[in-house]
C-alpha cells in the first residue's frame, strides 16, 4: 500500500523515490556549494580588511549590539533545530507536527528579522551607514554611556583600553567595517527573508497533507538551504560582534 | 542508512549552544593572535555538527559528502589565492600623480634630444 503511494510521487525520470529523493538532495546540495562561494568571498574580504585595520575594526565591533546578535543567534540555531524536526516528524509520518514545528521556524525566523530590524534602526540613528553623513560620535557617546550604566572595575579597565584604542587609530577604516557590516548581515537577512518565502509555500503543502515516510523531498530541501543560512550566521555572529571584544 | 531520532537531534543542538557559549566566554579573553583562530576554529566544530546531524549527511549517501566538501575545498582554494595575492601586495600605498600631467616625486626625464638636421 505504501509502495504504491510512494510510486505515484515518483517522476517519469526516476526509477525508485530513493533515486528521486538522492537526486533532488544532491541539486540542492550544488546549489549550496555556489552560495559558499557567495558568501565565502564576502567573508574572505572582510578578513583580509580586518587584519589591514584590526584597530578600526576592534572599534566597530564593540559599536554593534552584542546583546541582540547574540538573541538573533539563538533564535536562529532554535529554527534550524525545529526544521529539523518538522523534517523528521514528515519521516515518521506525524501530519500534524510538521505543520507546528515548521510554523515554530517561521516564528522564529520572524524574530529574528524583528530584533535585526531594531538593530539596523539603531544604526541609522547614530549615523554609522557608510557614506556622507557616517560618523561614529554618536555611537562613542551611547556605547560609553552604556559601559559606565554596568559598573564595575572589569567595564572601567575594558573602557580604558577602549578609550586608548579610540587614541591611537585612524577612525576613518571604521566607515569600511560597516561596510561590511551592512553588506554580510543584508545579504544574510536577505537570504533569510527568501527562505521564509520558501518556507510559507512549503507549510502549504504540508497542511494539504502532501508529506509522509514515502515523501517530503521539498521539506528536505528547504531544511538543507534554511540550516545553511544558520551556518554563515555561525560564522558571521562571531567574525563581526565577538573578534576584539576583550 | 541510520536515521537519526530526537533525543540525537535535542543533544546536538544543546551541544551547539555549549559550544556558542565557548566561544562567547573565550572572545572576553585576549587570546592574542590566537583570537581568530579559536573564534573561526569553533565556528567550523558548529558546522561540521550541523552539516553532519541536522543537515543529514551522515546518513546520506557518500556522493552528497563529496559535494558538501567540494565547497569547502573550493571556498579554501578562494582563500589561498586572495590571501596570498594580498600578501605579495605593496604594504604601504604608493603614491601616484594627481594627474596624467604630473610625475611622481623621484622621477626626472631624460633631457630632450635635439632633431637631427
Amino acid at each position: 500500500m505504501s509502495e504504491h503511494a510512494a510510486s505515484a510521487h515518483v517522476a517519469h525520470q526516476f526509477d525508485t523515490a530513493e533515486q528521486q529523493k538522492n537526486a533532488s538532495v544532491m541539486g540542492m546540495w550544488i546549489f549550496l556549494v555556489t552560495e559558499i562561494m557567495f558568501f565565502g568571498a564576502v567573508f574572505v574580504a572582510y578578513a583580509i580588511y580586518r587584519g589591514k585595520f584590526g584597530d578600526a575594526f576592534t572599534i566597530g565591533t564593540h559599536l554593534l549590539d552584542l546583546k541582540r546578535g547574540t538573541i538573533n543567534t539563538l533564535l536562529l540555531m532554535s529554527s534550524s533545530f525545529t526544521m529539523t524536526l518538522a523534517v523528521l516528524a514528515a519521516r515518521q509520518g506525524r501530519r500534524s507536527q510538521i505543520t507546528t514545528w515548521l510554523v515554530t521556524t517561521l516564528l522564529l525566523g520572524a524574530a529574528f528579522l524583528v530584533i535585526k530590524g531594531f538593530e539596523y534602526s539603531a544604526k541609522f540613528d547614530h549615523h554609522l551607514v557608510p557614506g556622507p553623513n557616517f560618523h561614529i560620535e554618536q555611537a562613542l557617546a551611547a556605547h560609553v554611556h552604556e559601559t559606565t550604566a554596568t559598573s564595575g572595575a572589569d567595564a572601567h579597565q575594558a573602557d580604558s583600553h577602549f578609550a586608548s584604542l579610540l587614541k591611537t587609530t585612524d577612525l576613518k577604516h571604521v566607515q569600511m567595517f560597516f561596510a561590511f557590516y551592512f553588506t554580510m548581515t543584508g545579504l544574510h537577512m536577505i537570504h533569510m527573508i527568501i527562505g521564509m518565502g520558501v518556507l510559507v509555500f512549503i507549510l502549504r503543502m504540508a497542511q494539504q497533507g502532501r508529506f509522509g515516510p514515502a515523501y517530503y523531498n521539498p521539506l528536505e530541501v528547504t531544511s538543507l538551504y534554511w540550516h545553511f543560512v544558520d551556518m554563515v550566521w555561525i560564522f558571521l555572529f562571531p567574525m563581526l560582534y565577538l573578534l576584539g571584544r576583550h | 542508512m541510520k536515521e537519526t531520532n530526537a533525543k540525537s537531534y535535542v543533544v546536538i543542538f544543546a551541544i551547539l549552544i555549549a559550544l556558542l557559549g565557548l566561544n562567547f566566554a573565550l572572545s572576553q579573553r585576549d587570546l592574542g593572535c590566537w583570537g581568530p583562530v579559536v573564534t573561526v576554529g569553533i565556528s567550523c566544530v558548529q558546522a561540521f555538527l550541523l552539516g553532519a546531524y541536522f543537515m543529514h549527511l551522515r546518513e546520506s549517501p557518500k556522493l552528497n559528502w563529496v559535494f558538501a566538501l567540494s565547497g569547502v575545498f573550493f571556498l579554501a582554494i578562494l582563500v589561498a589565492f586572495v590571501v596570498t595575492d594580498n600578501a605579495g601586495r605593496a604594504s604601504q600605498q604608493i603614491k601616484s600623480p594627481v594627474s596624467s600631467w604630473e610625475l611622481p616625486e623621484n622621477v626626472t626625464l631624460p633631457a630632450p634630444t635635439q632633431p637631427a638636421k
